[in-house]
């Protein structure tokens, strides 16, 4: 990979991880921090990496450094940021469903939520989140199916109680 | 396979995850158009697929790199910044091999040093015999009998030469008792008959010199006289069997459990092992 592959590579992927790290972790500064040193271990490795994986090669190393964050924050005992990044992330959010529907993922657990974006927003295949996420691909798929069914569940009680 | 009331949840799913062919994906929306009751459950499934929202990572400057930005020294100028650390010259051996070399040492000293710590006190008892000159050796009953006991040890040791000239010329009591040691050539039946035998001397020669204390010598020739009028023919016997016995070379083989080791050869080997740890020790010090 050339200086000018990686820096494609930023214009392409770098939102999209950022995306995914931000909406999973809810805390902005800490989710830049992860895609810089993403995208510097990208760089890094350059020589190794293939161009054409190297958006797997961001997400995967960024998901790994997301769980390691968490690890270490639940060990700090830090307070969930979900409030900070509702108000802090320009959420282009159209209509009360998507805001109750992402209120309901943030209360999934990180496994689940990570599965969640990076189906729905990275459209990535079965087989693709469990290289990312070191997971097998029909593990992936039952713990998927297991959250969308959480989120159905959720979206049924918020629309019985507004009812 | 095919779609039924009970495997439609997940080809829900799998509809939704975009999972499935164009052609399963049409087998869903026929299933549901022939089953309008899961119409609904369809639909609230397909809500919880979270619809991309754009977000920007702002500080993408941050991010770019370039070949070029990375710092690129001339190797003229990397060569001038390269240090050698200076060689540290530390003898022939490591310092592991140092103290295996100094145990073996160590050991081999200490062997040679038991070896030697005879010599040198049979030297001592020699010294005392000759300073002693027959006269106060036989002053009371327990010191000759050690006395005599000790010779005859070291006698064992290969010395019975030396101190059977030692005792000729000055005391003329241990001649005999050497003559008697002579006689019976395994020096564990020596130390029986010796010690039984110089007791008796002893139990005579005091007896004689209870008396007579201011004239020992007297005494002492009188009793010597008598004695070895006695022991004249195994006097003679006695130089025989002294020649038989090696003393010029003694037998220095050194034995570490199973090993045998020539110690004569040892010795020069060991002495330079000892003088350059001795050297070693100074340098450092130093």
């Amino acid at each position: 990979m050339t200086d000018k592959d990686f820096n494609n590579c930023v214009d392409a992927y770098s939102d999209g991880v950022y995306r995914f790290i931000v909406k999973n972790l809810g805390h902005e500064a800490d989710a830049q921090d992860i895609v810089q040193s993403a995208f510097e271990k990208l760089w890094v490795n350059r020589a190794k990496v293939e161009t054409e994986k190297a958006k797997s090669y961001l997400f995967t190393i960024a998901y790994h450094q997301m769980i390691d964050h968490i690890r270490k924050d639940k060990r700090n005992n830090t307070t969930d940021n979900f409030e900070e990044v509702k108000s802090n992330v320009n959420i282009s959010a159209n209509g009360e469903l998507k805001q109750i529907l992402l209120k309901a993922i943030n209360e999934l657990n990180p496994t689940q939520k990570s599965l969640v974006l990076l189906k729905d927003y990275e459209g990535y295949s079965y087989q693709e989140i469990g290289e990312i996420m070191d997971l097998s691909e029909s593990q992936v798929k039952v713990y998927l199916h297991r959250a969308r069914l959480i989120l159905k569940e959720k979206l049924v009680h918020l629309e019985k109680m507004r009812a | 396979m095919k779609i039924n009331t009970t495997n439609y949840e997940e080809y829900f799913l799998l509809y939704i995850d975009n999972e499935l062919s164009t052609e399963q994906k049409t087998a869903v929306e026929n299933f549901i158009e022939a089953n309008p009751s899961y119409q609904k459950e369809f639909e609230l499934l397909k809500q919880t697929f979270l619809t991309p929202e754009h977000i920007e990572f702002e500080d993408k400057v941050l991010l770019y790199r370039l070949e070029d930005m990375e710092a690129k020294l001339p190797s003229t100028f990397k060569q001038s910044l390269y240090r050698n650390e200076a060689k540290v010259i530390e003898g022939y051996f490591n310092t592991t091999l140092k103290r295996s070399i100094a145990s073996v040492a160590a050991i081999v000293i200490l062997i040679f040093g038991y070896n030697l710590m005879p010599t040198t006190g049979k030297q001592n008892i020699q010294n005392q015999l000759a300073n002693n000159t027959g006269l106060p050796i036989i002053k009371n009953e327990s010191s000759v009998s050690v006395s005599a006991n000790s010779t005859q040890n070291r006698i064992a040791q290969n010395e019975v030469p030396k101190i059977a000239q030692n005792n000729t010329k000055p005391s003329k009591t241990l001649p005999s008792i050497a003559a008697e040691k002579a006689d019976n050539t395994p020096p564990v039946v020596i130390n029986e008959s010796i010690a039984n035998s110089a007791g008796q001397h002893v139990n005579n020669e005091n007896e004689m010199r209870a008396s007579p204390s201011a004239n020992n010598t007297t005494v002492i020739t009188a009793v010597n006289e008598k004695i070895t009028s006695n022991e004249t023919s195994i006097v003679a016997e006695a130089k025989e069997a002294f020649e038989n016995i090696n003393t010029d070379n003694p037998d220095r083989t050194i034995y570490i459990a199973n090993m045998e080791i020539d110690g004569d050869k040892l010795r020069g080997f060991t002495r330079r092992i000892g003088a350059f740890i001795k050297r070693n020790k100074t340098e450092k010090e130093k």
